[in-house]
């Protein structure tokens, strides 16, 4: 990042070996210097794409969710509309989103020999059939909870799930109305090595309203689920010294 | 050829000494001339500006460039690496304005926003936010510094002073905080049960039923009938601050009392045991300074019943998480209550000097208390701290010998185990070693003193250099004292004393220095530099910038940054390195050999000669030449001879110089040494000197002489006529 030549100056004796030293310096430098020691913006983002500075995971799985313009999505009333519509399982803990295969999992997986800094991104779109037409839940809807997470390396991290209007204004009690649109971030910075990434999901009853024995099968398994969910990881490379060798 | 014609080696040496006579391994003056690792003298001199030129929209000259923080110097330059990893530099210079901008005192390096039409290019202003929010001032130092500011780096975060008499800063890498807690809290208010009635002694008041009292199941009514109760209590509140890294303010005063009053069981009444525990409010706690992000609430037990063995003293109650809620409902019984609170020290307000070491920060003097030293707490739940103090963690340092003028970690293998920080005063040294918080205090000397917090290194051979008490002074591992400044007692004496508390100092590793940086003659700004040689075990003098003030050898770098002035331009500069569009005036160096004469001491170094030849030993380095001056007997207000020497090989056509060389058509090849012969004329003497003084690169190794004798020992010795 800073360039201080030892100097050849006009008239000195050129020895090749000080010369050389001048072009050792610069290399010193061009190597250690990536793209975040550069001004803010110096980098249209169109460049950033496919550049050596970053790399981009991607896994994204779609669901027809039959939504139009000016309606939000719903759940069909055949579970099996789409067949990418993904059951939350019930009081199972958190579940990878999937079909419990590798290749039908929403998952990230790459080996890297440094360490990285990333930003993990999972987003997707929860949908729940209430009994009644009314998009706010009924008394007589189940109350149960959802949270999705971001998993890595079998690890859920720690951050915030989703959030709604809850039942009975107390909060905590259960998501209330039928669809969401999820997203959850991370940033941290990770070792070298091989890294998975999942994104996961679970719902359990609430018994501040409810005792368990309310829920029983299939309620409400069949009716809360994921659609289109996509999970992205860009991974920086982290930031070599500024300082020469 | 001439009878007993001589050789002897004169200009071999590499360090200085003022004596009368030299076997050549000692020279009466080198100036600006660094020793390679090969041992060759070499005059080449780099400056480069450290903020380019190329950063400015209209670059003035090239070594006019200068971003507006630096127009009034740089005090200090401190280096950290956050996160391990992340360079940081950070500079402290004194206050300026730029049209009707004031600028503070401390900057940080930011590449990143250099900006060609902003004057603080390449530098960002870090400020203080004394109030939640984003209003934010600036830091400024004083006009008068009592020493040169001080800095200490642990782990993420930079500790510094401007020894301005002001409170101590710490810079977290985004912005700047006062360091510690100069205030302590105040009490807080707290509201418990009061009495109604003579049947409601616990009625009124702040009347919540909870779990805090004292409830007995033994207790009988007036007629004998066991019903149980409730006995006599009474609580006191204090609160602690804590900031973001974990540093404790000072225990608050204790608050009023709560009090529960003695009440019996009535099951007949309704009133029964289980319903006469309490709640106590308490309220207004005190906000913190800016930085506080928790506050903490203590609580004594249960002062009228006391249990043996407990002394009333308040126990940790609850963290509060933030700074900024009021109330909170204590619900606590005592068999909750946390361990014994330690009390802390308020912040030592205005003190100069930290070191830190050996798991604590060492804050030393301060105007009211000159001779203490206090040591911050290690073992608490945030681990070590520098910023917290313990009460009583303070120890005066032989208040006899003096205030304290410096310290600095070393080595030191005589007492106990490494490491040692040495506390100096103006006129004695002293140690602290041993373990937190039973350290050992001791004297290494009575009488070697130091300057200034600037004027001690620790040098590469592991011994520590330093000045004061008007001479330099090393100590050996084995913490042996010795006067290094015998040899250039003539020197030292032209220090402006009265300044020097203000000198600076570096260690260079590429070049295997110490240098120190003191101001010379009626100089108040440090412009003459001491070199000590750990190499050699000798000195070397350097004379090119004035008023250093701040100097910063970068870590694992042979980078040296250097705030300074040269050629009139104050800026921060690189030492040692440039380029042609950079290219600066050459100081000019000179090599005075010592008094030598053809002879070993003894009876034959009267005998008297005529010189006649020099052969230098040298190194090609550029064109143009240097000067040759001989001097005779001891007197360097004659000149004898005044030659010209070459720079490099007078003879040879081959030689490449860079700007007329041409690459692929002239031969390139690496430097060679060479010998070149400067005939010489001192006709008749017992002892010379012969001086080489250039203006440019040259690369000395040595200068013999060479002459007959021309009178035995005695013949042409003076003497008083009979």
């Amino acid at each position: 990042m800073l360039f201080f030549p030892n100097g050849v100056m006009p008239g000195e004796v050129i020895d090749p070996d000080k010369l050389a030293r001048e072009f050792i310096e610069a290399a010193n430098l061009a190597g250690q210097t990536n793209q975040w020691q550069w001004k803010k913006d110096i980098f249209n983002t169109d460049y950033l794409r496919g550049l050596d500075c970053c790399r981009i995971e991607q896994s994204q799985v779609a669901c027809d969710l039959q939504s139009v313009q000016g309606a939000e999505p719903i759940l069909p009333d055949d579970p099996g509309a789409d067949s990418n519509i993904w059951k939350i399982p019930f009081k199972r803990g958190f579940m990878p989103m999937g079909d419990g295969t590798p290749a039908g999992t929403l998952q990230l997986q790459w080996t890297t020999e440094y360490p990285e800094l990333v930003l993990i991104v999972l987003t997707c779109q929860y949908v729940r059939r209430l009994d009644s037409s009314d998009e706010f839940m009924n008394p007589g809807d189940d109350c149960i909870r959802m949270q999705a997470r971001i998993q890595l390396d079998g690890a859920v991290l720690p951050g915030t799930g989703p959030f709604g209007t809850p039942i009975y204004t107390v909060r905590g009690t259960g998501y209330a109305q039928n669809t969401a649109a999820l997203s959850t971030i991370y940033v941290g910075v990770i070792p070298a090595g091989t890294h998975v990434v999942q994104g996961v999901a679970g719902q359990s009853d609430n018994a501040h309203v409810n005792a368990e024995t309310v829920f029983q099968a299939p309620a409400p398994v069949d009716k809360v689920c994921i659609g289109t969910r996509s999970l992205f990881a860009v991974r920086f490379a982290r930031g070599s010294l500024l300082v020469g060798a | 050829m001439f009878r007993n014609y001589r050789g002897r080696a004169v200009g071999a040496g590499k360090i200085i000494a003022e004596t009368m006579l030299s076997d050549g391994s000692t020279a009466l003056e080198i100036e600006n001339w660094k020793v390679d690792e090969l041992g060759v003298l070499d005059s080449t001199f780099r400056l480069m500006p450290f903020i380019p030129a190329e950063w400015r929209a209209t670059a003035p000259a090239p070594n006019g460039a200068f971003p507006a923080p630096f127009l009034a110097g740089c005090k200090a330059i401190l280096f950290l690496r956050r996160w391990g990893e992340v360079p940081e530099l950070l500079f402290l210079t004194p206050p300026v304005s730029s049209g009707n901008t004031q600028y503070g005192s401390v900057w940080r390096f930011t590449p990143w926003t250099r900006d060609v039409t902003t004057v603080y290019t390449g530098l960002t202003e870090q400020r203080y936010y004394p109030l939640p929010g984003s209003t934010s001032t600036t830091v400024l130092m004083q006009n008068k510094l009592r020493f040169p500011p001080q800095c200490e780096v642990v782990g993420n975060r930079a500790y510094f002073t401007f020894c301005d008499g002001g409170n101590a800063w710490v810079w977290d890498g985004v912005k700047c905080r006062t360091f510690g807690f100069l205030q302590s809290p105040s009490a807080p208010d707290v509201e418990g049960p009061a009495r109604k009635d003579d049947n409601s002694p616990n009625s009124a008041g702040f009347s919540v039923r909870g779990r805090v009292g004292m409830t007995d199941n033994s207790f009988t009514d007036a007629s004998g009938i066991t019903v149980g109760g409730i006995d006599d209590s009474a609580y006191r509140y204090a609160l602690v601050w804590e900031n973001e890294d974990g540093a404790y303010s000072a225990t608050s005063p204790l608050s009023g009392l709560v009090t529960i009053n003695l009440q019996l069981a009535d099951p007949t009444a309704g009133t029964q045991i289980e319903e006469m525990t309490r709640r106590f409010r308490i309220r207004s706690m005190a906000q913190g300074a800016s930085g506080t992000v928790a506050r903490i609430l203590l609580r004594t037990p249960n002062l009228q019943r006391i249990p043996p063995g407990i002394d009333g003293s308040p126990r940790f109650l609850f963290r509060i998480p933030n700074n900024h809620s009021q109330e909170w409902i204590d619900d606590l019984p005592d068999g909750e209550l946390g361990p014994l609170w330690e009390p802390r020290e308020t912040t030592p307000q205005g003190f100069y000097f930290l070191k830190f070491f050996s798991g604590s920060m060492f804050v030393l003097r301060t105007d009211g208390q000159p001779s203490r030293v206090w040591w911050s707490e290690q073992g608490n739940l945030n681990g070590p701290t520098p910023e917290s103090f313990m009460k009583g963690h303070y120890r005066d340092v032989f208040p006899a010998t003096g205030p304290i003028t410096a310290a600095i970690v070393t080595r030191m293998t005589m007492v106990q185990e490494p490491p040692t920080m040495l506390v100096f005063k103006e006129n004695a040294t002293h140690f602290v070693t041993g373990q937190y918080p039973e350290w050992t205090f001791g004297t290494i000397h009575e009488r070697a003193g130091c300057a200034g917090p600037g004027c001690v290194q620790v040098a590469g051979d592991g011994s520590t250099i330093w000045y004061g008490s008007r001479t330099f002074w090393r100590m050996d591992p084995d913490g042996k004292v010795t006067d290094i400044g015998a040899t250039i007692r003539r020197k030292l004496k032209k220090v402006n004393v009265s300044r020097a508390e203000y000198g600076v100092s570096w260690v260079d590793r590429q070049l295997g220095e110490v240098v120190f940086a003191l101001p010379y003659e009626d100089s108040t700004g440090n412009n003459y530099q001491f070199i000590w040689d750990w190499r050699m075990g000798g000195w070397r003098t350097r004379r090119d910038l004035t008023d250093i003030e701040a100097a910063l050898p970068l870590p694992t770098t042979d980078y040296v940054l250097i705030s300074g002035t040269y050629n009139g331009v104050k800026n921060v500069w690189v030492y040692g390195r440039g380029i042609p569009t950079y290219e600066v005036a050459y100081p000019t160096a000179i090599y005075r050999s010592g008094w030598c004469g053809f002879e070993k001491p003894g009876p034959g170094m009267h005998n008297i000669y005529n010189a006649h030849d020099t052969i230098f030993s040298l190194e090609e380095r550029a064109t143009g030449t240097s000067t040759v001056r001989t001097y005779q007997d001891w007197s360097l207000d004659d000149v004898i001879n005044t030659e010209t020497a070459l720079r490099v090989h007078p003879e040879n056509d081959d030689i490449p110089f860079y700007g007329t060389a041409v690459w692929d058509t002239d031969v390139y090849r690496t430097a060679r040494y060479f010998t070149q012969r400067v005939p010489v004329d001192v006709p008749s003497a017992s002892v010379i000197s012969t001086e080489v003084e250039v203006t440019g690169p040259m690369a000395l190794i040595t200068v013999d002489m060479f002459g007959p004798q021309v009178a035995m020992g005695g013949g042409r010795t003076p003497m008083t006529s009979e």
